[in-house]
């Protein structure tokens, strides 16, 4: 079994508000001190995919990411993790979605695949289309929300998160799956011996431009503005000398306002 | 005359709350747009004429049913076909989703067969020279982008709550097709469900309560969130909780409220031990009122409450709850 | 008979043979015993050293004060001790005198030493021996409470050992008439007392005899027990204090990550042989687990449990013989069955130790349990990769952005809003000393009080210093407590090419673990920079004038030792002298004793149950000192404290920083003075 998991390497989504600025000419953020780190969802994707591995006793887990040619820290933590191979695609300027997902289109095309993981959502423009418009691309089915996925007599099976609850679907191959964060999908840590080795692992470099042929899909969106919205709540601080006080004060005070 | 079409994808139930927002939504646009509300109402044995009333009541200009017994599950693969095919059909300007999970599975595939582009979670849409701007935060909330869509149609997904409905107005009438040279056919469904499970939520749907307490890491474990647990039964609550506390494993995933969780406007939302985060804020950002009890006076959720509380709510929830019963019997 | 003196086996000549071949017996089993006992510390990785001796000697010598650390031990040990050793020199005195036949038992030494001075000495020991026994059974502090029969039994063998050598004395002294029976009081005492049972001489000299036979024997029992029992720790005590690390009590060494095969502890064999000879030197006294904030709180560890358990594995593989050889180099995977946690060393047990050290600081034989759980901490982490969740989340956004908090809303940058002068410190390339501020004092609302405080502090006495502003990373502190040394090692390596490159040298900090870390690790990494702590730098700052205090004290004031500032590096005074000026109370457990605020080893990150918080085991010590404010020198400390001062102290204990207490009495500060 293939399993290809694809791994977006962003603007931390931690950064503190107070360091959160805009680049108006390229309507992005600007880096600053922050760091780049893997996508939150594409880490939870990434353990889905060695955990595929471990239930099945086989399989290969290869790793993808496109960026400039310096962002090649998501794929070495991947293979931190143990990920089998690496795979960076070198693409120069913002990516919208679209574009990712014909680069990626093309670039599974070039490797064998039988499963494609995904994070729900980028933790940056939070658009949640990639892993819908790469099934497309590739005409395969897509099931979202996944939480674990096990791979069983020649189908995948999956818990996929509803609003109440979770399905247990079963799926043909290949299949995208976008996944979706839960306690059981937290990226494992991983153990030293590996971080040492992963350092030392090729990762194959490709070019978006080579993939793509010279075709650039047109996204036919454009962002107008980014800006930071201002939220003005003065919150009214509940003062007492114990905490029974402030509880009562809390009470009395929900009740004028009508709040319960 | 150029349309506005709000996609309510019924599958076996009827049309959710929710519908009617985007309805209202889709209603305004399209007002300003001095073009027609459209709904498209997909699903299985719908009552076309009971529910498309009830659309058109709700602000629909005309309502376009397809009623299938294949669409009885919102399967991406089989609605993306359908909703392409009403498209292709009825060549609306802006098409739109709720941005709940069947949106969110349904829209770009739909977008990518149309060979357009669209975007996604908008909570306002503004109309300037014609042109549509969609608003939506990025960046985990931190920022707002205006979108525009440089291609025909338009697609946009719509934050769940974040339009009001329109008042029901039963004097309204409209056309209701039902529209049958839409083909379904079963070969394209490709995924299986085996079985549909239920976590027990305890106590009032998250979606529908009026009041939300909600923990987060400062909660410190599962057995903990009784105590929020006593304090919703008290109030007639429904009880939530921040992306930590289910990345913790303390809760089921299905009380995610936040970004990736659920989007909820309750009318008053009491976060217990919430940092603030701006991914969680974004859930609930169109509560009318938020309470925020946090041991860290620091804390940014404080920024976003009305009334706040820096205590330990071990503390606090026992004696709330005690002194909210005292004052609700009066 | 003018020379004061007596005659040496006087009415037991005929046996003396028969000693000597008991001696052998005695001498051999106690060679054996501690041949057997200490033979298997060879499976740990050698690194026993005797340089620097005579400071390791006066280590030992000064060892004694550390009995003290509790007054009614202090003296049972201490008059033990030291009877024994004076009673042994007697029979030293003896063997000189009788069988190297120099004869120096004679004149007033024989008088004052041989007679009188062991005489007390005998009679302390056995004073001392009734204090240990009446403890053991009527009064039972808590820690003895697991005391065993075998205890006992050798306190009764000690106690019977002296009393019959009492015994014996007071029959020759009786029967011999001896002139100089009066400068053996004691002895005599007992003669006098014994007499009226053996009149008959005859009598005496047969109850002399076997009496002597009697103490004889367990002369030698005692001796030839002594490895095989708890009284070993006589011998393995001193030997380990003598053998202690003299540099950085309680820092972790290094890994070469080149050579190291398993990184950290996964058995037993992966100790050192010194930390193995620590287990042996352990005599379950408990004095670590009565101050180890984790214990105190109820957590799964108690540092002398730790310690024997460990040892019990060392015991129970000298007995199977497995590990006695040494490992080569490259160490093969450690068999599953082998592995330390969770079978013999519970899971939990190595994840609540706060690093705090007060179980080294307090344990007679300098038993260090610290670097041994951070031994097992590093296999856990950097082998198994399976540890708390949230020790994983600081260690990944250590190494995601830089510092080891998630979820934070500060700016690197806040804390120097509205300073004076901020770009000429950030860009001061030349001004020598660098203020390190640290995360803990950056990155949250209440501690950045404390980096703003100290900054003003010293610009007040025009200082010059630089900053390094949001470029400032993380000193590592966290992760190498936590156990994960590879990103410890090259966040050190980072650290120290960037002070290389900036020509940094100086560095004064507010954080006690960016101080300890600057100071004690980096020099394993071949740092080699002058660092101080902001207590010690204001206080040379008001000695040498550029700043002076004023202002009245109005409110009590406790002071609250951290950890990483006092027992790390000895930093006790420099803060209090600071805090001359002020009405100061003293808590019983401060300097070295000082109660951990539950913030380090990376327990600052891990929630703890209210009922079972260190910080409030330390705010409630706090209260009772009945201070109004609690003074503090640590950005951990501050948050644990303030923490727990809302919630336990009902906001009655004021929590502030020592930088704070000095900027308000500068007079740059609007604060009224606390």
């Amino acid at each position: 079994m293939n399993i290809v998991v694809c791994l977006k390497q962003i603007l931390d989504p931690e950064i503190p508000a107070q360091d959160f600025r805009i680049d108006q000419e390229r309507k992005e953020p600007t880096q600053g001190n922050a760091s780049l780190v893997i996508s939150p969802f594409d880490e939870n994707a990434l353990e889905v995919a060695l955990q595929m591995r471990e239930r099945a006793g086989e399989g290969r887990v290869t790793a993808i990411s496109i960026g400039s040619s310096s962002g090649t820290l998501a794929l070495r933590k991947a293979l931190a993790v143990k990920a089998d191979q690496a795979v960076h695609v070198a693409a120069e300027g913002t990516i919208n979605s679209f574009t990712a997902a014909a680069i990626l289109g093309a670039a599974l095309k070039k490797l064998e695949f039988d499963v494609v993981l995904c994070g729900r959502q980028a933790g940056d423009w939070d658009f949640g289309v990639v892993g819908p418009l790469l099934a497309e691309s590739l005409g395969i089915p897509c099931v979202p929300f996944v939480t674990e996925a096990s791979y069983a007599g020649g189908a995948i099976q999956a818990k996929r998160q509803t609003l109440d609850g979770y399905d247990l679907v079963k799926a043909p191959l290949p299949v995208v799956l976008t996944v979706t964060n839960a306690s059981t999908n937290n990226l494992r840590y991983p153990k030293v011996k590996d971080v040492m080795m992963a350092d030392r692992k090729e990762i194959l470099a490709w070019e978006a431009a080579t993939l793509l042929g010279g075709e650039s899909p047109d996204a036919s969106i454009e962002v107008r503005d980014l800006f930071i919205p201002v939220h003005k709540v003065e919150c009214e601080l509940i003062e007492g000398d114990n905490a029974t006080e402030k509880a009562l004060k809390l009470a009395r005070r929900m009740r004028e306002l009508k709040l319960v | 005359m150029s349309s506005v079409l709000a996609f309510c994808l019924a599958g076996q139930g009827g049309v959710g709350r929710n519908y009617l927002g985007l309805l209202g939504g889709a209603s305004r646009i399209a007002t300003a747009l001095g073009s027609e509300t459209h709904a498209a109402l997909l699903g299985s044995d719908i009552d076309a004429q009971g529910a498309g009333q009830e659309l058109l009541a709700y602000g629909a200009d005309r309502v376009f049913c397809v009623n299938n017994p294949l669409l009885q599950e919102v399967d991406s693969d089989v609605y993306v076909r359908v909703a392409e095919q009403v498209c292709r059909k009825l060549q609306p300007r802006l098409v739109l989703f709720l941005c709940d999970d069947d949106g969110r599975a349904l829209a770009p595939r739909l977008a990518w067969r149309l060979g357009t582009g669209l975007t996604t979670d908008c909570t306002a849409f503004d109309v300037e020279d014609g042109v549509i701007v969609a608003l939506k935060p990025v960046f985990g909330g931190k920022a707002l982008a205006r979108v525009v869509c440089k291609s025909q149609p338009g697609i946009a997904t719509v934050r769940v709550r974040s339009m009001e409905a329109l008042a029901r107005d039963e004097a309204r009438s409209g056309e209701i097709t039902v529209l049958d040279d839409i083909a379904v056919d079963a070969s394209w469904k490709k995924v299986e469900v085996l079985d549909r499970v239920k976590e027990e939520v305890k106590g009032i749907r998250l979606e529908d309560a009026e009041v939300v307490v909600s923990g987060g890491r400062g909660i410190g474990g599962a057995e903990e969130f009784a105590a929020l647990h006593d304090l919703a039964r008290k109030l007639g609550a429904g009880v939530g909780a921040s992306r930590a506390a289910v990345d913790e494993g303390w809760v089921p995933a299905g009380m995610q409220v936040g970004l990736t969780g659920k989007m909820i406007g309750p009318s008053v939302y009491i976060a217990v031990g919430i940092s603030g985060a701006s991914q969680h804020i974004a859930g609930v950002s169109n509560a009318k009122n938020i309470i925020a009890i946090n041991s860290d006076p620091d804390a940014p959720i404080f920024r976003y409450a009305r009334l706040g509380v820096a205590e330990d709510y071990r503390t606090i929830l026992p004696a709330l709850g005690k002194a909210l019963e005292e004052l609700m019997k009066d | 008979m003018d020379i004061p003196t007596r005659e040496v086996y006087w009415n037991v000549h005929a046996y003396v043979l028969l000693m000597y071949a008991m001696a052998a017996v005695s001498v051999g089993a106690f060679l054996y015993g501690f041949y057997r006992k200490i033979s298997p510390i060879k499976i740990g990785a050698h690194d026993i050293s005797l340089d620097r001796w005579p400071e390791r000697l006066r280590g030992v010598y000064l060892w004694e004060k550390r009995f003290f650390r509790q007054k009614t031990a202090g003296f049972m040990h201490f008059v033990m001790l030291w009877g024994a050793v004076l009673l042994f020199l007697g029979t030293v005195v003896v063997f000189i005198h009788e069988d190297l036949r120099i004869r120096i038992m004679a004149g007033s030494f024989y008088l004052v030493f041989q007679s009188l001075i062991l005489d007390i000495a005998g009679f302390l020991a056995i004073v001392g021996m009734i204090v240990a026994l009446a403890r053991r059974h009527l009064f039972r502090p808590a820690r003895l409470a697991n005391g065993t029969a075998a205890d006992s039994l050798l306190l009764v063998l000690l106690l019977a050992l002296l009393v019959t050598g009492f015994l014996v004395q007071g029959v020759r002294i009786v029967a011999t008439r001896d002139l100089w029976g009066a400068w053996s009081p004691v002895g005599l005492a007992f003669g006098v007392g014994i007499s009226p049972l053996i009149a008959d001489p005859g009598a005496q000299l047969l109850a002399h005899k076997s009496l002597w036979l009697l103490h004889a024997a367990l002369a030698f029992a005692t001796i030839g027990i002594i490895p095989y029992t708890k009284l070993g720790h006589l011998i393995v005590a001193p030997v380990n204090v003598f053998l202690r690390p003299l540099d950085g009590t309680g820092i972790p060494r290094p890994i070469d990550f080149e050579k190291e095969g398993v990184l950290g502890v996964a058995t037993i064999s992966d100790f050192t042989a010194k930390q193995l000879l620590d287990l042996e030197a352990c005599t379950a006294c408990g004095r670590c687990e009565e101050r180890c904030p984790a214990a105190r709180t109820n957590k799964p560890l108690s540092p002398r449990q730790l310690i024997l358990d460990l040892r019990s594995e060392l015991r129970a593989r000298r007995a199977t013989g497995v590990g006695s050889q040494k490992p080569d180099q490259e160490k093969a995977e450690p068999a599953p069955a082998d592995l330390l946690v969770p079978r013999a060393i519970a899971d939990e047990a190595i994840w609540s130790c706060t690093t705090c050290l007060a179980c080294q600081k307090e344990c007679p034989a300098h038993i260090e349990p610290v670097p041994k759980i951070i031994g097992l901490r590093r296999y856990q982490v950097m082998e198994v990769g399976e540890f708390p969740a949230k020790l994983e989340e600081a260690s990944n956004s250590l190494e995601k952005r830089g510092h080891p908090f998630t979820g934070i809303s500060v700016s690197r940058a806040a804390w120097m809003e509205g300073l004076d002068d901020v770009d000429a410190h950030l860009n001061a390339k030349e001004a020598g000393t660098l203020f390190w501020v640290g995360c803990s004092a950056a990155l949250n609302e209440r501690t950045m009080k404390i980096a703003a405080a100290f900054y003003r502090v010293l610009t007040a006495a025009g200082i010059e210093f630089r900053i390094l502003g949001t470029k400032e990373p993380c000193c590592g502190d966290p992760v190498r407590r936590i156990g994960n040394e590879y990103q410890y090692a090259s966040i050190v390596q980072q650290n120290l090419d960037t002070f290389k490159s900036q020509n940094i040298t100086s560095i004064v900090t507010t954080c006690p673990h960016c101080f300890s870390a600057f100071k004690n690790d980096y020099a394993q990494f071949g740092g080699n920079l002058n660092v101080t702590h902001h207590s010690q730098f204001i206080l040379d700052l008001m000695r040498s004038g550029k700043i002076s205090l004023a202002g009245t004290a109005d409110k009590k004031l406790t002071y609250h030792d951290p950890c990483y500032l006092g027992r790390y590096n000895d930093v006790y005074e420099p803060p209090r002298a600071v805090l001359a000026g002020a009405r100061l109370v003293e808590m019983p457990s401060s300097r070295s004793s000082s109660t951990c605020c539950g913030g380090g080893g990376g327990r600052f990150w891990i929630d703890e149950q209210p009922q079972s918080r260190v910080s409030y085991l330390r705010m409630q010590e706090i209260i009772d000192s009945r201070a109004e404010a609690v003074v503090t020198a640590c950005p951990f400390c501050m948050l644990m404290l303030d923490e727990a001062a809302k919630s336990k102290a009902k906001g009655q204990v004021e929590v502030i920083d020592l930088a704070e207490w000095v900027l308000q009495r500068i007079g740059t500060s609007d604060a009224v003075p606390v």
